[in-house]
């Protein structure tokens, strides 16, 4: 049996961002957290890459591994005490968190089953076709989810400085 | 595509758990982040097919990016201030609310 190229990839990555998402569910120690939710970001990127929307991805990067990931690592820095020693993960309702979760996965996976055909996209008509969509018929909401940038980061600022207060 | 809507609503359900079990506050972001990662995931795959337009479902899930993130960095952010007011990092211990 031939196992296709993107068959193989899609499995590594597919592995690597349930391994990422395992760790942090499961983990004792933050540092992992934050490892497992890097590698979790960056299989989400590979995954965007795989669908062939090479903007996503690489906004993927940006956005979630550079930025969010780093403020997350930022936010541990200034919560954790250095007198707290290694700062240990806890959970709780374990089967009651299991149930939701498979009930969850289980309403997904049939309802979404067979309902979404492989689709290819002819190279190279990503990047431009993106652009024109943005900035044509979707310009209304990308230039609300600027403003929404801003005003977040305005209200981020504002709450933290509120607390050094 | 069957095996791409297995494997996010694995993360999905993954995400959810984090978010229902786990005690520090800062755990139950990342289960958040998980969360969104897998449904934006399978936002661009169903609207690439249903739409007949990867151009218009990468343009989407490029929004919804942008959105998570500033849902991300405004969380993060009471987060830090939430504990540093309170000195109290869990869960269960943060139960009041004032305006």
């Amino acid at each position: 049996m031939s196992v296709d190229t993107s068959q193989v990839v899609f499995a590594l990555l597919s592995v690597a961002a349930v391994w990422g998402a395992l760790a942090i569910a499961l983990t004792r120690e933050i540092a992992r957290l934050i490892l497992g939710l890097g590698v979790f970001l960056g299989a989400v990127a590979g995954l965007f890459l795989y669908l062939e929307m090479p903007v996503l991805a690489v906004a993927q990067v940006f956005v979630y591994v550079g930025g969010v990931l780093v403020l997350v690592v930022f936010a541990i820095m200034l919560l954790r005490r250095s007198d707290e020693g290694r700062p240990e993960l806890e959970s709780h309702h374990r089967r009651e968190g299991l149930a939701a979760s498979g009930a969850l996965f289980a309403v997904v996976v049939w309802s979404l089953w067979g309902r979404i055909p492989a689709v290819v996209m002819a190279p190279g008509a990503g990047m431009g076709r993106t652009a024109d969509r943005l900035l044509g018929g979707l310009l209304p909401a990308f230039e609300f989810a600027g403003v929404l940038l801003l005003a977040a980061l305005l209200a981020a600022l504002t709450i933290v400085g509120r607390a050094e207060e | 595509m069957n095996a791409l809507v297995v494997v996010t609503a694995l993360l999905l359900s993954v995400g959810l758990y984090v978010v229902l079990t786990r005690r520090d506050v800062i755990a139950v972001l990342a289960g958040v982040e998980v969360m969104l990662g897998a449904a934006n995931v399978q936002l661009v795959a169903a609207a690439s097919a249903w739409a007949g337009d990867p151009a218009l479902a990468e343009s989407l899930g490029l929004i919804v990016l942008v959105v998570a993130a500033a849902e991300a960095a405004v969380g993060l952010a009471l987060v830090v201030s939430a504990v540093r007011r309170s000195g109290r990092g869990r869960m269960e211990e943060l139960t009041e609310v004032r305006g």
